[in-house]
């Protein structure tokens, strides 16, 4: 928990603020331009009900960028949590799967920011990639990544759910329990 | 074959029983379906997720297929290359996972693989130990199925992987997609 915290306000300072905090700090309004329209939608609506609050989109912490349009195409850049550690290691299948699901909600973020701050225009998760860290002998990956699957499917639906993978890998970048890429069709 | 039999009898119990037998008499006349059976590959109902996924999604005219599994007659082939696999064991896999990926297709193309105009991407993922390096060798085993299959248009842009574990300790998985009419 301790680990948690120190990696979540590490990551708000990196990343830019977190968009937790109830007072809004100057920067926090500058950055924070999604249309206001975007609080009645449908899927807003269903966020709040499971008490979820978007962060803001995570700049890039390298040479890409967070989102590719084509067409009604969304291509989500890998999004990973607040989490350093491996499942089966550091963190058990339960925390491997909050960490995924912190994931969710960082590709609800850039998504919510490539719809132009409405996700009432997802139509389907076309894509999910699940990268979960771990050793050779943990074999529980789409077990992890239903944390991300499940939530994807409580905010849409059956529409949320992807032609899904699953693998496990030895190591990502910062030290991430998960790095999740993900592609959508929006209207 | 008993974990099979289970998937197919729950897409058969999901997508109605008359269905699929409907789809099976539809298809047994297409070009595709002639290869295979000439190519001697028995093509199953697509198998049901066994986590929160869905097996395809089709956005305009392109399919995504789900990661697959290599699934035998003996179940589902589990092992690591560079351990306890030989790579021809791997590429063995390799078009377990491909049948597999047709089995998907199939179900997204209403029972018709004549609809396949090409395959596009494929990523095969191999469960490798760190000095294992031939995991293009491993996924040939997908892509020359498909090759067989379609010809040309069956290659795809592609990428072989090692990975130091796979959901289930599955020897390899591989994920495509295709465009089609």
């Amino acid at each position: 928990m301790l680990r948690r915290t120190l990696f979540t306000a590490a990551m708000a300072g990196v990343l830019a603020a977190c968009g937790k905090s109830e007072d809004t700090s100057p920067e926090q309004q500058a950055t924070d331009n999604m249309p206001s329209a975007s609080s009645g939608g449908k899927i807003d609506a269903k966020l709040a009900e499971l008490g979820i609050e978007l962060p803001e989109a995570a700049t890039p912490i390298a040479a890409y960028t967070p989102i590719r349009k084509v067409g009604n195409m969304v291509y989500i850049a890998g999004q990973g949590p607040a989490m350093s550690g491996r499942v089966g290691v550091e963190f058990s299948l339960e925390e491997g799967q909050e960490a995924a699901r912190q994931a969710a909600i960082s590709v609800l973020s850039q998504l919510r920011a490539a719809c132009d701050g409405d996700l009432d225009r997802v139509v389907q998760c076309v894509q999910l990639q699940g990268l979960v860290r771990c050793q050779s002998n943990f074999t529980e990956q789409h077990l992890v990544m239903n944390g991300c699957s499940e939530l994807l499917r409580d905010v849409f639906g059956e529409a949320g759910l992807a032609a899904r993978a699953a693998v496990g890998t030895n190591a990502l970048p910062i030290g991430f329990v998960c790095e999740v890429i993900a592609s959508f069709e929006i209207a | 074959m008993e974990r099979r039999n289970f998937f197919a009898a729950a897409g058969a119990t999901a997508l109605g029983a008359a269905l699929l037998t409907g789809k099976a008499q539809a298809q047994s006349s297409g070009r595709i379906d002639t290869k295979l059976a000439e190519l001697g590959v028995e093509v199953a109902a697509a198998a049901a997720p066994v986590a929160a996924y869905v097996g395809w999604r089709k956005v305009g005219n392109m399919v995504y297929i789900a990661g697959q599994v290599p699934s035998g007659p003996d179940g589902l082939i589990t092992g690591k290359l560079g351990d306890n696999m030989t790579t021809e064991q791997g590429y063995q896999a390799a078009r377990a996972c491909g049948i597999n990926i047709l089995a998907q297709l199939k179900s997204a193309l209403d029972g018709n693989l004549d609809r396949v105009v090409k395959c596009v991407q494929i990523q095969g993922l191999v469960n490798s130990t760190d000095d294992f390096t031939e995991q293009h060798l491993v996924v040939n085993g997908c892509s020359e199925l498909f090759r067989d299959i379609w010809g040309e248009p069956g290659l795809a842009a592609r990428a072989a992987v090692g990975t130091n574990s796979l959901p289930l300790g599955i020897a390899c998985e591989v994920l495509a997609t295709f465009e089609v009419a």
